[in-house]
């Protein structure tokens, strides 16, 4: 019997504690990769369905719209590490949220859905991941959109200030 | 590194050096005005790209100083002072005061660059504020003998204003006409009257007709973002052009100054870097100072030497104390009628009525109330849609289609007393990009400051809820943040050498050839007048003297 064995009780002890300690890793292993949070790329389709779902825009977002603020994000949040974890964090929170609500993630959910699991976080209180994730989205979706002139066509006054002005400034608005 | 001489050094092109060199240049003096900055054009500006929301005053290699600061624990007691946003929660969330930046633009033209072109006499009385209430202390000079300056600058800057402001006496009328208020001015005007609100258009650098040297204003309401059309008097267009067309003036941006060196009665030269990191050595018969309330006591500390071993000019230790800074406050919401809010000056009409020192009750030091729509930056869709909506998605955008054009702010802007808390030291541990200390703002609330605020901020409410907003959705205030872009104080003017860096003239007590054109000599602050035209004529008065103490060979 090799050395080794005689720290131990018996082979047939010491395969059954390497299957257990084994069984033990694979669930440990199983319950990590379900809680740790997705990468930056991994989180594309959950992102893009929270752009589809927030973006301003009358009568839903056209999809080329939604694929360039999608990946203005990402770009942002590959440069910008403390926003990419906030956001990340965030996406992971909107998914678990749909999977107990709806039982699909969130990219899968109705508009209505979406819309459901938005107002969650939009409600919870400052300083938590939903919320600070739905900040932070808010914030970069109407910025990314609303910079579009497209976006805001039929708005009087919205155009940028120059090279017009408002020459009717002391008159009362034409509308808006 | 040889020396260049000329008649007279200005270190600074902002409104006090470029008022400086101008008022010398009429006078047929020479000048060189160094500048640490870059110069601006039309074509750096950006209201009229379509993402010109995203982007501010721009920023270019050397535009901005580096400064740190030590600022205060906020106390609960004041906690409604506060900022805070409906959508984006407080804005110092922490118990300490938070540091934002100092506001302002370093190049040629100064922080006039980004300014909106206010330009205000200071009140009377709030000159004399030892002498008529007892706190602080009195400007050594009264408004009398600043009166003819200030008429000097504003014929140079084509002053559009109002004779119907009684608390400043003129001997003479604005060169402009005013301004016709915007139509979201003149609701305000109509619905506020009853709080006793005596609103009058604001005078303002600003052609209010096309002149043959400036267009007239569009309206456009972007001063902040830099004047693309050329109509706003900035310090580069009024004051250095006309002196660098007469052949008097020269301007060399991106100098940096390092320190002053003086022989035992005169400043002697001034060591320079540039852009490029080569030193250079200028000298003149007399040097003049107008980098700001930051950057001049800066100099003068990192010129230490045998001779003055606490910093040059600073024989009675005053230099860098009495700093003065922005106190103010904005309320925003949206009214419930359309306004057209986006159009117009950004704030093209004021409130005098709580000027005076004695006009709030139970504080002394006043306040002026005007429109801050543009300079709240709610101006356009962009941050209407963040800052002043709720939701997301179609609703968002079918509420910005009835409600753009909505969006109001009333800021106000207070004075800020002198008191030992405040003042400027050089930080003893960073360092600027010559190894340099930088400049390091120590300032703590005056006592009097937290009550001017509640005051302030109770009569916005006032006036917002009698206006039609009652809802207020963003709440900033100088209580708990630093963004200050007035600066004031840090080489106190004064007729005593012991208790002032300069004197009436903004000369050096003790070194003879240095003279001060900046808000650094202002004994006071004012009750929330822009300080623009006050630097610009003392600078005028100051020059005057200058050319009059070198006729007479006394430089």
């Amino acid at each position: 019997m090799p050395r080794i064995f005689a720290l131990i009780r018996s082979r047939r002890a010491f395969l059954r504690d390497l299957g257990l300690f084994g069984l033990m890793g694979a669930l440990g292993g199983a319950l990590w990769w379900r809680n740790r949070v997705p990468s930056w790329e991994e989180s594309g389709p959950t992102l893009r369905a929270l752009v589809e779902t927030m973006l301003p825009s009358a009568g839903g977002a056209p999809a080329d719209m939604v694929s360039g603020v999608t990946d203005s994000i990402r770009s942002i949040g590959r440069d910008d590490s403390e926003l990419r974890d906030v956001i990340r964090a965030g996406l992971q929170w909107f998914d678990r949220r749909a999977e107990k609500q709806f039982g699909k993630s969130f990219g899968e959910l109705a508009r209505a859905q979406r819309d459901n699991v938005v107002e969650i976080a939009a409600a919870a209180p400052q300083g938590s991941v939903e919320r600070g994730c739905f900040d932070r989205m808010r914030h970069l979706t109407i910025g990314l959109a609303l910079a579009e002139p497209a976006m805001l066509s039929g708005i009087p006054y919205s155009n940028a200030p120059l090279p017009r002005g408002y020459p009717d400034q002391a008159k009362p608005p034409s509308s808006g | 590194m040889a020396d260049q001489e000329f008649d007279v050094l200005i270190i600074g092109a902002g409104a006090g050096g470029s008022a400086y060199a101008w008022a010398l240049a009429e006078l047929g003096v020479s000048t060189l005005v160094l500048d640490a900055g870059p110069t601006f054009s039309a074509q750096d500006y950006p209201s009229d790209r379509p993402d010109w929301e995203l982007h501010k005053f721009p920023e270019k290699p050397h535009s901005q100083g580096r400064y740190s600061a030590r600022l205060e624990a906020l106390d609960p007691r004041w906690d409604e002072l506060r900022s805070w946003s409906r959508n984006y929660g407080t804005q110092a969330p922490d118990a300490m005061r938070r540091f934002i930046a100092y506001a302002h633009v370093r190049g040629v033209g100064g922080s006039t660059l980004h300014y909106s072109a206010e330009n205000h006499r200071m009140h009377p009385a709030a000159m004399q504020l030892r002498t008529r209430y007892g706190v602080a202390v009195d400007w050594p000079i009264d408004y009398a003998t600043l009166a003819p300056h200030y008429a000097a600058v504003e014929r140079q800057l084509n002053t559009a204003g109002s004779e119907d402001d009684r608390s400043r006496p003129r001997s003479e009328s604005f060169p402009l006409p005013p301004h016709p208020p915007s139509y979201a001015s003149q609701r305000l005007m109509a619905t506020t009257h009853e709080l006793g609100m005596d609103w009058l258009p604001n005078p303002v650098a600003i052609p209010s007709q096309p002149l043959a040297s400036r267009p007239a204003c569009i309206y456009c309401g972007q001063c902040y973002r830099g004047c693309k059309v050329g109509d706003k008097g900035t310090a580069d267009l009024v004051y250095l052009a006309p002196a660098i067309a007469a052949g008097r003036c020269t301007v060399r941006p991106l100098t940096r100054a390092l320190r002053l060196e003086a022989d035992g009665a005169h400043i002697t030269r001034v060591i320079c870097r540039d852009a490029a990191g080569k030193d250079l050595a200028f000298s003149a018969r007399a040097f003049v100072l107008a980098g700001g309330a930051l950057e001049t006591p800066r100099l003068l500390l990192n010129s230490a030497a045998s001779h003055s071993p606490n910093g040059l000019a600073n024989e009675s230790g005053e230099v860098g104390r009495n700093f003065m800074e922005t106190v103010m406050t904005t309320l925003a919401g949206l009214h419930p009628e359309p306004l057209g809010s986006m159009r117009g000056l950004p704030s093209d009409i004021i409130s005098w009525r709580f000027n005076a020192p004695d006009a709030i009750p139970g504080v002394i030091g006043g306040c002026r109330f005007a429109p801050g729509t543009a300079s709240a930056d709610l101006a356009g869709p962009l941050n209407h849609a963040r800052r002043m909506l709720d939701g997301w998605g179609a609703p968002l955008m079918d509420e910005l289609r009835r409600t753009f054009g909505s969006a109001f702010a009333l800021t106000s802007m207070g004075e800020s007393l002198p008191h030992a808390g405040g003042f400027i030291d050089l930080d003893p541990e960073a360092k600027d990009q010559d190894g340099l200390p930088i400049a390091r703002i120590n300032a703590r609330h005056e006592p009097s400051t937290p009550a001017r605020l509640k005051f302030m901020l109770g009569q916005s409410r006032r006036i917002m809820s009698a206006f039609g907003i009652d809802e207020i959705r963003e709440q900033i205030t100088s209580y708990d943040l630093f963004n200050s872009s007035h600066v004031f104080g840090t080489c106190r003017m004064g007729r005593d050498a012991a208790t002032s860096v300069v004197d009436t003239y903004g000369r050096s007590h003790r070194w003879r050839n240095l003279f001060f054109a900046d808000a650094s000599v202002f004994p006071t602050s004012g009750g929330g007048e822009a300080p623009s035209l006050t630097i610009a004529a003392l600078a005028h008065r100051s020059a005057g003297h200058l050319d009059a103490l070198r006729s007479r060979r006394e430089l």
